[in-house]
């Protein structure tokens, strides 16, 4: 393989200067570049907003129970992350994936409510065509959703079949969890906003 | 790099957890109370210092070098450019009441 | 430390030599050369397709030429190929002009310019300059240029759809992009497809810049082109991803009935068109253009590094004002945030907002003005050597900065007004990209081509591409400033032949055509200089023919798998011509001796 430590530096260890190996600096730029996705999303919600007369009151709209669930579940996931990387870190591979199993069923958790969420709107005649509150719902919610799937991917590969990857360099493998907690960690993030700005406003 | 005990770092992290959960229960607590416009400069906020919260502690912010840091800052700023643009894009455009967009 | 413990490592345990490293076992053609992780082969897959996507681009235009300049006549001999529904007797209909102006923008921006300039150099080069062996992240590097590829062919296979690809400008503007024919619906999938490798790439070149650099190649140790492939990759990563959010939006529009950019009361067609409404147009165009404004520098910039590498070659000495040019360089790429509001001047801003964007877009003249400033002085008292190369970068030079001054008018507000959607923009941006960066970009290929084929390219046939390249540039672009001045509108299939007021301007669009298909001949020269050098060109008989500082001539030619013959130090700057007490007028990076 051409990623070997010995042909690409500092994919295990940091360099000193930045103090990032590879796969974290990467990560990090690729978050920020997330950042501006959702904040183009956010700023076109801020704009069509402050410009309109109306504005659904929000609150009625949403079932504010089902969010601050999700919100919980989303959390609580993160938590079940790091406490994986930790137990990962230590060698503790059961524990390692009974937690990253934990997370990916709080993913699940949360998908699932949010296709409760969904299945409420749509019997309610609430489309993402029916105003540009919900076309905005949807679509800032649904991006976040595919992120939420493509997390679940990520984790079910470093929890599974990733593994063998392990076995081939240890404080790699515990690099590439800790990219991919960041990732997951980011997702909640961005919940956090959307659920604040989405429902709450 | 954590050289705590695993149980310290337990703790602090439960501890945080409660925080941001506890903070989330504000904002929907302010939610209710239905401020209107005024509840923005209240639930954004709190909101930031949720995600602020979250990057520290959570995304190991804290520890980062330099390099993040300034790469966070200067991804912020063009983010806040991109949000700030249109309210005052709005606020400052020669607009007639029947070109407000309606809902 | 890591690099320490990696130079050991490789000592006693691999022989670099031409030949593939001897750690990794024999690979397949469709490895090696198809499905290939190494930045040299896909900077060269890179380039074949953005050459081709140039071209293809170019002949979009040369079709275009024919309306401007002949409205309403059939086309000779491939008038009558394109069918009825585009040419219907040879005779353009107004629809295919269109589909021809929003594609040829569309192609030779993302698909073109912006890939040769920054994915094909930057992938090539980038390792190479900074004394690495590859890409921080090879595998996501191949991943970046399938889906590139991907995206490209997607965009391409709009023009097979049955009403054609997408028609309204490369700037898609809403209210008439969420209603039109399924041609933009494809558009804003490629594009979202494109946006995502591009993303892929940027984090891929910045982290490459700033963790794999050799040891002792500090920042001030760069050369230029880094720099410049540096901020390039930070304005793509920030300012796309809002591109991409705008045209989910749209394609939400499209798709499922919302209303993100279709304002109340939209009428269409004479109906009141069954939306939501309560969405704003001019939303699209802010988002839009918060990527557009930072593109023009992603366009802009690649080329800004490649001349400069020329030209301290060239000249033999050291770029002067080189910590300016850096500062600016940086200066620029923060303010280029901050100007985008310049290209909706006439959308009914409020003076406040447009006095902001207005000092802004004046202020970040001063950068570029340093950075050409700097280049220009370099050349006083250097010992220029006029090769092929060096032609182009010359070029370059007075180009870029006549567009960049034909700028400053439409950056003005007030004067604005008369010039917006005028042929004097199409002017003022061609100049800087085609006389300008597209120049520079030629440059870089005929400057690199020895150093990735071994063989160097005609110099004779080279003079015969660029001579009479620069003069039909001119004699296109320049009319149009004049036709812009006299108020001649752009996008008019016509080529303004139906209002009486641009009657005594219309003989330019004959004018520019002529030049356009002047120029088309000329790059017929490149071509075949380009395919024929990479077999029979004149073999060069060193690795650095050039003689020049910088690190990516340290390596054999061309270069191997992992780059360098051995582990590389860097001991000084990169513009290292002409030192005192050196025994060469030029001392590389890596040589510890001056």
């Amino acid at each position: 393989m051409h990623e070997t430590e010995e042909f690409i530096p500092y994919i295990v260890n940091p360099r000193e200067d930045t103090g990032l190996y590879n796969a974290k600096f990467g990560i990090w730029l690729f978050l920020a570049s997330e950042v501006m996705l959702f904040g183009s999303l956010f700023s076109a919600y801020i704009l069509l907003r402050v410009g309109s007369f109306t504005w659904p009151v929000q609150s009625e709209l949403q079932d504010i129970r089902i969010g601050a669930l999700n919100s919980v579940i989303l959390l609580t996931s993160s938590i079940f992350f790091i406490r994986a990387w930790v137990a990962l870190k230590a060698d503790d591979i059961a524990k390692y994936k009974k937690f990253m199993y934990l997370v990916i069923l709080c993913a699940f958790s949360f998908l699932f409510f949010k296709g409760v969420e969904y299945h409420n709107h749509f019997s309610h005649g609430e489309f993402p065509k029916t105003s540009v509150y919900l076309g905005l719902y949807f679509l800032m919610t649904g991006l976040h959703a595919l992120h939420i799937i493509g997390g679940i991917l990520v984790n079910i590969y470093y929890a599974g079949p990733g593994m063998y990857l392990r076995a081939q360099n240890k404080q790699w493998f515990i690099n590439r969890v800790e990219v991919a907690g960041l990732y997951w960690h980011f997702v909640d993030l961005v919940w956090i906003f959307l659920f604040s700005t989405l429902y709450l406003l | 790099m954590e050289e705590h005990s695993h149980k310290d770092e337990f703790k602090r992290d439960i501890l945080i957890y409660c925080c941001i959960i506890a903070l989330v229960g504000v904002i929907i607590f302010i939610s209710h109370l239905h401020l209107g416009t005024g509840g923005i400069f209240l639930i954004v906020p709190i909101a930031c210092v949720e995600a602020g919260i979250l990057g520290f502690y959570f995304m190991h912010l804290m520890t980062k070098k330099r390099t993040v840091h300034l790469l966070l800052l200067l991804t912020v700023i063009v983010f806040v450019t991109l949000l700030f643009w249109p309210a005052w894009d709005v606020a400052y455009s020669p607009r007639t009441p029947s070109e407000f967009t309606t809902y | 430390m890591s690099s320490a413990h990696d130079s050991a490592h490789h000592d006693s345990s691999h022989h670099h030599t031409s030949h593939s490293d001897s750690s990794h076992h024999h690979q397949s053609f469709w490895s090696k050369y198809v499905f290939s992780t190494d930045h040299k082969i896909i900077g060269i897959q890179y380039l074949f397709m953005s050459l081709f996507f140039l071209f293809f681009g170019f002949c979009l235009m040369l079709l275009m030429r024919w309306q401007i300049a002949y409205p309403g006549h059939p086309l000779p001999i491939i008038g009558k190929m394109f069918g009825a529904n585009s040419m219907p007797g040879g005779v353009m209909l107004p629809e295919f002009y269109n589909q021809l102006g929003a594609m040829h923008g569309t192609i030779m921006v993302f698909l073109g310019v912006v890939p040769l300039g920054f994915a094909v150099f930057g992938n090539y080069l980038i390792p190479l300059q900074i004394g690495a062996k590859d890409m921080a992240f090879p595998r996501l590097n191949m991943f970046s240029y399938w889906s590139f590829l991907v995206g490209g062919l997607l965009m391409l296979s709009s023009f097979f759809l049955p009403g054609g690809p997408a028609s309204n400008g490369w700037t898609s503007y809403s209210p008439l992009s969420d209603i039109s024919h399924d041609g933009q619906t494809i558009w804003l999938f490629s594009m979202a497809i494109i946006i995502i490798s591009s993303l892929l790439s940027s984090l891929n070149f910045i982290t490459t810049i700033f963790n794999l650099r050799a040891p002792g190649m500090t920042f001030e140790r760069l050369p230029f082109f880094i720099w410049a492939q540096l901020i390039t990759a930070f304005l793509l990563l920030l300012a796309f991803p809002p591109l991409e959010g705008a045209a989910f939006l749209q394609l939400c529009d499209r798709l499922l009935g919302t209303s993100f950019f279709l304002p109340s009361g939209l009428f269409v067609n004479g109906h009141l068109y069954n939306v939501s409404g309560g969405g704003n147009a001019l939303l699209w165009q802010h988002l839009f253009w918060f990527l557009g404004h930072p593109e023009v520098y992603v366009i802009i910039l690649p080329a800004l590094g490649i001349v400069t590498e020329i030209i301290a070659c060239n000249t033999r000495k050291n770029i002067s004002g080189f910590s300016m040019m850096r500062w600016s360089i940086i200066f620029l790429g923060f303010l280029s945030f901050v100007v985008w509001s310049h290209h909706t001047y006439l959308t009914g801003m409020g003076t406040n907002i447009t006095a902001f964007f207005q000092t802004t877009t004046m202020i970040i003249s001063i950068p570029s003005v340093i950075i050409i400033s700097a280049l220009f002085i370099t050349l006083w008292g250097g010992s220029i050597r006029f090769n092929v190369p060096m032609l182009f970068a010359l070029a370059f030079l007075p180009m870029f900065g006549f567009g960049g001054l034909t700028g400053l008018p439409l950056g003005l507000a007030a004067t604005d007004i008369p010039l917006h959607d005028t042929y004097y923009v199409i002017g003022h941006f061609h100049y800087v990209v085609a006389p300008g960066v597209v120049l520079g970009l030629f440059a870089g290929i005929y400057y690199w081509f020895p150093k990735a084929t071994g063989r160097k390219m005609n110099e004779v046939l080279g003079h015969l591409h660029f001579w009479p390249t620069l003069i039909t540039m001119n004699l296109v672009f320049f009319p149009m400033l004049i036709q812009g001045l006299m108020g001649l509108n752009r996008r008019m299939y016509d080529g303004g032949a139906t209002y009486t007021f641009a009657h005594d301007i219309l003989y330019w669009n004959v004018v520019i055509s002529w030049a356009a298909w002047f120029m088309a001949a000329a790059q017929l020269f490149f071509i075949f200089n380009f395919f024929y050098s990479m077999f029979n060109g004149e073999k060069v008989h060193s690795d650095n023919p050039w003689h020049s500082a910088t690190l990516e001539w340290a390596t054999p030619t061309p270069p191997p798998h992992g780059n360098f013959a051995k582990p590389i130090t860097v001991y000084r700057e990169p513009y290292s011509y002409s030192l005192e007490g050196a025994p060469k007028d030029y001392s590389p990076q890596d040589q510890k001796e001056i």
